[in-house]
């Protein structure tokens, strides 16, 4: 068996999201995980392999744990202190110089085998730890950072050229984003795709389809409020369905209510009583809210891959995607599910009568091969398998 | 006569709609005082009264609470009346005493009008011209009555129980206040946005070739309402029909994330700008070498930037939403678009683009024409006067 590694899975912040959580436990049966950044909240960990070494949230308590950690690596290591305080020098304002002292001060502190960071953006602060320190970095891409981040905020574009080159490697959630990250250097040779795992019970509801019989469609989108979700075009074909007679009703399950956009969107199009908002659920509140629906629909405009896709998938429920971020790689048109252009309020609105319009029998066999499909890609324990696979490769 | 204006903030050099009733105004020897919330840009056109900041510091607050009650010691029987009204409405004893300190400026204010620049800022403050034994006014705008209403319904009805006139800047503004449950018997004037007619007496000569580079412009804030993703699906489509243009946008606002994004995802990279926010002057150049205008809202209370382009000869596409097919005359000064249809609008583009040069011409013409003579500040002012009498 291999050496237990210290690997820090950094986000920023402790806790983390859900997916990022699931890694952090994951790793922690075969490596000691460090936890670095803002403590948010308190977490209770049942693994002892998972050890924080957060920053406080509160700005007095941050002071004062940042000079006792300033002290301790002067004396153990006063050279990596001063090399710090060099990189935290080139920060513009005293407030970003603090920040930046007192979330990497525990990294040099407790020197971890790899850094793992979770969001490709959170590079440009802490790539230096490879280029000055050599602490091995593995970076992840999920996302946002690679898909929009550097086309609106070129800077980033900038970042990434200049330190992608001294990554150790790379993890994209999808063959697409790895793709898109290549525009910033040579990296395919050092990069790995790993598939976000889906938990377990979402495929333990799966049971084959069954075509509800009623007139009412009942479509429903999952996520937050976020330009890049799509929902005005999800909205739009609502009310193109509605014109031409059918009885669709919409969910939106994330947001608590509609943003100022949607709810004039749904006001002027005479909409309003054909949707219906719920807050964020549980994971098991959403599995049983989505059993209550008949066709997910995803009308982003980016995504790394969807979660709530392949959940749907999962479970055995029809899914609607537009050919966003890696989508494509899981929506296979109609042998998976409906895979539509993006920004097409009338390309939704077809497949919705499409999919009302398709027999059982099809239907059926669609949702099977997509579970199917969800089932053998993206499965837990092969995913954190990959990790440490992965990890091991950096340190060899 | 003497009226005040409520607004937020003193208007910027590019508010026209406000510089210039003030300044019209004045000129007919009206004397016109503003009453705003934030006073920080130092406006000179007339005098500006602040509202008293509220403070987070308790101990601050205090002292600054002690000293708007003492300054209101002299118009004690106007606050009486004030509280009088406010509790026969059902206000709360905190919030009353609230409004008390965040309307000293007004309690104060001997004015003939208490004229509200937007219908929002009313809202708390409804009962103070009967209290001071003035005249109440509101003008509904775009927002006050298109998107505020949606997130606090019935938040008018003690503006339209109080207000003596309404002022719309278009006919789409007042169905709106009427939907929004303005009372059948107010009195009310519309009086549009007017234009400057003097920075557009050059008329310029435009002549469209799609065979070459067609500029198209849209003023307007990056913001949700100005639908400005629609118009850039419609671009896309406008592009793949071997139609080459240059797109600029001209104003900045929350959605630029998004709306770069679109633009990078469209492949629109190479015809599409993003101009930021410019003077008036830069901002009438740029319209000076436009050759098609596109205002694609999902709502305009009227839109003043429409007016600017057609007084500068552009083509003007524009959707029907709000109040822009008021503004523009479809087939006649313009061209109108039913809203959220990026198609329609290719289409629409598309068609202007292939006309008759004799008949585009007689299009700006007429639009031009129409502007300068229906839209004149001078018309504006005249209209404001009969309103106040």
């Amino acid at each position: 068996m291999n050496k237990q590694l210290k690997i820090a899975i950094f986000s920023g912040n402790i806790p983390s999201t859900s997916f990022i959580e699931r890694l952090i436990n994951g790793v922690a049966e075969h490596h000691e995980v460090f936890l670095f950044g803002i403590q948010k909240k308190n977490v209770n960990y049942t693994s002892k392999n998972i050890r924080i070494f957060s920053t406080p949230n509160s700005k007095w308590k941050s002071i004062f744990i940042t000079l006792r950690r300033v002290i301790k690596l002067f004396f153990s290591n006063p050279k990596a202190l001063f090399q710090l305080l060099e990189e935290v020098k080139k920060e513009a304002s005293d407030y970003s110089k603090f920040m930046k002292l007192s979330k990497c001060l525990p990294i040099l502190l407790h020197k971890p085998d790899i850094l793992h960071l979770q969001w490709a953006k959170d590079i440009g602060a802490y790539g230096f730890l490879k280029t000055r320190f050599n602490i091995p970095l593995v970076v992840s891409f999920r996302g946002a950072h690679i898909n929009y981040t550097p086309v609106v905020e070129p800077k980033f574009a900038s970042v990434y050229n200049e330190l992608f080159p001294h990554v150790d490697a790379f993890h994209g959630v999808s063959y697409t984003i790895i793709k898109k990250a290549s525009q910033y250097g040579n990296i395919s040779s050092r990069s790995t795709v790993i598939y976000s795992p889906t938990p377990k019970f979402f495929f333990n509801t799966y049971k084959p389809y069954q075509k509800p019989k009623g007139k009412i469609i009942r479509v429903v989108s999952v996520g937050r409020n976020h330009w890049k979700k799509g929902y005005q075009y999800a909205i739009d074909a609502l009310h193109q369905l509605r014109v031409k007679g059918y009885d669709v009703q919409y969910t939106l399950i994330g947001p608590e209510r509609p943003t100022e956009a949607l709810l004039f969107q749904m006001c002027q199009l005479n909409v309003l009583e054909a949707v219906s908002f719920k807050s964020q659920l549980s994971q098991q509140e959403l599995l049983e809210a989505l059993q209550h629906q008949d066709v997910l629909l995803l009308p982003s405009v980016e995504e790394g891959i969807a979660n709530v896709v392949l959940e749907a998938m999962a479970m055995g429920l029809p899914v609607i995607s537009t050919n966003c971020g890696g989508m494509a790689e899981v929506v296979k048109h109609k042998e998976t599910g409906w895979l539509v252009p993006m920004r097409d309020a009338k390309v939704i609105e077809a497949a919705i009568i499409d999919f009302d319009n398709t027999p059982e029998y099809k239907l059926k066999s669609m949702v099977s091969q997509a579970h199917e499909f969800v089932k053998r890609e993206f499965d837990y324990v092969n995913n954190i398998e990959k990790f440490i696979e992965l990890y091991n490769t950096v340190v060899k | 006569m003497k009226i005040g204006i409520v607004l937020a903030q003193p208007p910027s050099y590019s508010e026209t709609f406000f510089n210039s009733k003030i300044k019209g105004l004045s000129e007919y020897g009206y004397t016109v005082e503003l009453y705003v919330r934030d006073n920080s840009s130092g406006y000179k056109n007339c005098k500006v009264y602040s509202a008293p900041k509220v403070s987070k510091t308790k101990v601050i607050q205090l002292f600054k609470t002690a000293f708007v009650l003492l300054g209101l010691l002299f118009s004690l029987k106007r606050v009486l009346t004030f509280i009088k009204l406010e509790k026969s409405a059902g206000r709360s004893k905190a919030q009353v005493f609230k409004n008390v300190y965040t309307n000293s400026h007004l309690l104060k204010a001997d004015i003939n009008w208490l004229h509200f620049g937007f219908t929002t800022l009313a809202i708390e403050s409804e009962h103070v011209a009967k209290s001071i034994g003035a005249k109440m006014a509101v003008s509904c705008r775009g927002y006050d009555m298109d998107v505020y209403p949606l997130k606090n319904p019935n938040c008018y009805n003690l503006v339209w129980k109080n207000v003596d006139k309404v002022h719309t800047i278009s006919k789409y503004m007042l169905a709106k206040a009427k939907a929004n449950g303005m009372l059948d018997a107010t009195k009310t004037t519309i009086i549009t946005p007017a234009i400057k007619t003097s920075l557009f007496e050059n008329d310029i000569e435009k002549q469209i070739d799609k065979t070459k580079l067609i500029h198209i412009t849209t003023i307007a804030r990056l913001h949700w309402i100005k639908g400005l993703d629609y118009t850039l699906r419609a671009l896309t489509l406008l592009k793949s029909k071997d139609i080459k243009f240059k797109y600029q946008i001209i104003g900045t606002g929350t959605e630029y994330e998004s709306l770069r994004f679109a633009v990078h995802e469209l492949g629109l990279e190479n015809s599409v700008s993003f101009v930021g926010k410019l003077s008036h002057q830069e901002t009438l150049n740029r319209l000076e070498s436009t050759d098609l205008y596109i205002q694609y809202s999902q709502s305009e209370g009227f839109c003043n930037a429409v007016l600017e382009a057609q007084a500068m000869n552009c083509l003007c596409v524009v959707s029907d939403g709000g109040a822009l097919p008021e503004n523009v005359l479809d087939n006649e000064t313009g061209w109108v678009v039913p809203k959220r249809n990026p198609k329609a609008l290719t289409e629409t583009i598309f068609r202007v683009l292939n006309m008759d040069a004799l008949a585009l011409k007689a299009i700006r013409t007429k639009a031009r024409k129409r502007v300068l003579n229906d839209f004149a500040i001078k018309r504006q002012i005249q209209s404001f006067i009969d309103f106040y009498e």
